[in-house]
């Protein structure tokens, strides 16, 4: 029920003052074209319908039946312009007339307030479906709430703070003596409360701002339910992939110990046993044999560390400024061994330069790529190694003059797990972890990693470090 | 050499001990292996050895603990043989007073060259010459009297701070320096910024290496510090 202040009421007795004026003079006209009193009476009956459409006030409606009945009395019951009433069919038309309009004014005023409510009830059922469907889209629990705390302030009109239960974290406005504060919302989700919607500005609110309250309050709930479900799913499916992968790593490593670890054992247990029988150069060839694998094994092993250490969460990256030389200089001690039967050629920046980087990581890279151009090019060809300053990067480019990377796998050859002939698993070796752990790292440096054909043949894996550490 | 010294090797790893002794009696020297922490340190007091080779992960005790013990009383050469790779283990190490850090797995022609860098060093340290004025390493010749750096015969120009660089890395020849340990010797001052260090070392090795990307004299530890390599061919 909608409050009538006084100056309101004024203006309804106003309004029905004025058609009361208005049918009274309408009605004596119709009287002077000398139409019977029967149909006149209707003209104050229209007044008082009118009256009450208007105002909108079932008293008004009655005042000015009871106007009208005066009035019809005065002016066109015999004897006119008294209040006297002779005729008994007068009583019983007066009589007629006022609950005819005492009924319709009722009728009138009770639709009317239907049409009220219901045009209320569309308006707040289109409120809480902006509501709801407002939640839908939006994803993240600040966002959550702060779309919450504007929805109550846009359609409420209060302001309101939030707190959500298990963590305390606390979200808008705070109570301050201008600001009394209002009702406390819970909240709730499937799995308990999830906090409080507290009102500001009011002490106690009506029961349509109530409703849109507590919508909202629902809406959050279920929204944060949601959101929490995918973050869930989320660590459930990023454990599965990590776990998927740690898998595949065992089986990969797994496999790929398993062959030289046979070498080794055989050419160890050969040496024991039949030591007096082996000529000297064949004694010798086992020992720089086992000596070679098991170098070869130990990168493999410093690869799986590497590749763990990435694994974990984020690789974090500890950035000191390292002199290029440096890096490149280690790198190169490191492959000696391998590039020594080959032409190698290496060019430094002219200037000493100094990256922010770190340095055992970025000479990992450089061994990746170098162990890859000794594995995968004829023996004897010749492979380079280019550093140089470009812009505000440096640019290291590992070129060979092998057969070329096969087209079949250059798209995916920085994802893990890449190797050519995937199918024939006593191939080369390799588990295809190499390029990937360089992309890894590369990309935490926030630098990038490519490759392009290197001309005439072979190829050029380049990849550049920002040179200054960025802000 | 007639008469080679004692190496301790505290190492709990059985067939790492086992081959380490075996190659260093191959090569003369007396070797005593120990597999704990207290077993070493009551072979170091009972026999005396020269050098140590310690391992640092000990089952009783970390190997650290008694590098800083021993450097209370005792200069020996302790060589630290470790599977521990990150560089701070290393400094850690170094600073604390070892000699030098060799990581696991390592070639034993590098372990040897080591050794025979430590055994050098105890004896100039036993019977100390005068310091020879001309220094000699595969192509560098150094002249400290009339400060002249030549390579292969030629003239090359230092300045004040490169040829100080340069002589600490000859006076502490085939020993790792820390960046610390040189910014403090060279500089005189400490700082956790070494950058000078390593701009000033780049430059230096630009200028006496002939190929500074596999270079020949001064290796790079990354993250560590540097090395001169040992003037003795390996």
């Amino acid at each position: 029920m909608r409050l009538i202040g006084p100056g309101r009421y004024g203006l309804c007795l106003l309004k029905a003052l004025l058609i009361m004026i208005a049918s009274t003079l309408s009605s004596l006209l119709v009287s002077a074209l000398g139409v019977g009193k029967e149909s006149i009476i209707m003209v104050f009956l229209l007044g008082v319908i009118f009256t009450t459409v208007l105002t909108r006030n079932i008293s008004c409606g009655i005042l000015s039946s009871i106007a009208g009945l005066m009035l019809f009395n005065y002016l066109f019951t015999e004897p006119r312009f008294t209040f006297v009433i002779t005729s008994s069919n007068d009583i019983i038309l007066l009589l007629f007339f006022l609950i005819t309009a005492v009924v319709s004014g009722v009728i009138t005023s009770r639709l009317q307030q239907q049409m009220d409510l219901a045009a209320k009830n569309a308006r707040t059922a289109q409120i809480l479906y902006q509501i709801a469907s407002g939640f839908l889209s939006v994803s993240g629990k600040e966002n959550m709430v702060a779309l919450a705390i504007r929805t109550v302030r846009e359609q409420a009109g209060f302001g309101c703070g939030i707190v959500l239960e298990p963590s305390q974290e606390r979200y808008g406005i705070i109570a301050t003596s201008l600001n009394p504060s209002g009702p406390v919302y819970a909240i709730r989700s499937s799995v308990g409360q999830l906090g409080r919607l507290q009102l500001y500005g009011a002490a106690s609110v009506d029961s349509q701002t109530a409703l849109i309250v507590q919508a909202v309050a629902a809406q959050l709930g279920s929204a944060l339910d949601r959101e929490q479900l995918r973050q869930e799913q989320e660590n459930i499916r990023l454990a599965m992939e990590r776990e998927k992968l740690r898998a595949t790593l065992l089986r990969a490593v797994a496999h790929d110990l398993r062959s030289p670890l046979t070498a080794l054992s055989g050419a160890g247990s050969l040496l024991a046993d039949g030591y007096e029988q082996l000529s000297d150069s064949e004694r010798r060839k086992l020992a720089s044999d086992i000596s070679e694998e098991i170098l070869w094994l130990s990168s493999l092993v410093d690869n799986i560390l590497q590749m763990t250490r990435i694994n974990e969460a984020n690789l974090v990256v500890q950035k000191t400024a390292e002199v290029v030389d440096d890096v490149v200089s280690e790198a190169v001690q490191h492959m000696e061994r391998f590039l020594r039967e080959r032409p190698f050629t290496v060019s430094l920046p002219d200037e000493v330069t100094m990256v922010q980087m770190d340095g055992k990581l970025i000479v990992r890279v450089l061994v990746n790529l170098l162990e890859n151009a000794v594995r995968h090019t004829p023996p004897g060809s010749a492979i380079d190694l280019t550093a140089r300053c470009r812009d505000n990067n440096l640019e290291i480019a590992v070129s060979d003059c092998g057969p070329g990377i096969d087209p079949s796998i250059r798209q995916t050859l920085f994802d893990r797990f890449v190797t050519l002939d995937q199918g024939i698993t006593d191939g080369k070796r390799g588990i295809g972890l190499g390029l990937a752990i360089c992309k890894a790292i590369v990309v935490a440096h926030g630098g990038a990693i490519r490759v392009e054909p290197n001309l005439p043949h072979g190829s050029r894996f380049v990849f550049t470090l920002p040179k200054e550490a960025e802000a | 050499m007639s008469e080679r010294c004692t190496i301790l090797v505290i190492e709990d790893d059985k067939y790492i001990a086992n081959f380490l002794a075996v190659s260093l009696q191959k090569h003369g020297y007396t070797v005593l292996v120990a597999d704990t922490a207290a077993s070493g340190l009551f072979y170091y007091t009972s026999n005396h050895p020269d050098i140590i080779l310690l391992d640092l992960g000990l089952p009783d005790r970390d190997g650290l603990e008694i590098i800083s013990e021993l450097r209370q009383h005792d200069t020996l050469p302790i060589l630290v043989v470790s599977a521990r790779g990150q560089e701070f283990e290393k400094i850690e190490a170094l600073d604390l007073g070892a000699d030098d850090y060799i990581t696991k797995p390592f070639h034993m022609g590098e372990l040897l060259a080591r050794v025979r860098v430590a055994e050098r060093s105890l004896l100039t340290r036993s019977s100390p010459q005068p310091a020879s004025p001309i220094y000699r390493n595969r192509c560098l010749t150094v002249d400290f009297d009339r400060h002249v750096v030549q390579i292969d015969g030629q003239d090359v120009h230092l300045t004040p701070i490169e040829f100080k660089l340069l002589q600490l890395l000859i006076k502490h020849e085939g020993k790792v320096l820390t960046h610390r340990f040189i910014l403090r010797e060279v500089w005189g001052y400490e700082s956790a910024d070494t950058s000078n260090v390593r701009v000033f070392m780049a430059s230096l090795r630009r200028k006496i290496e002939k190929n500074s990307a596999s270079p020949q004299l001064i290796v790079t530890e990354v993250g560590v510090g540097y090395r001169l390599t040992d003037s003795e061919p390996v």
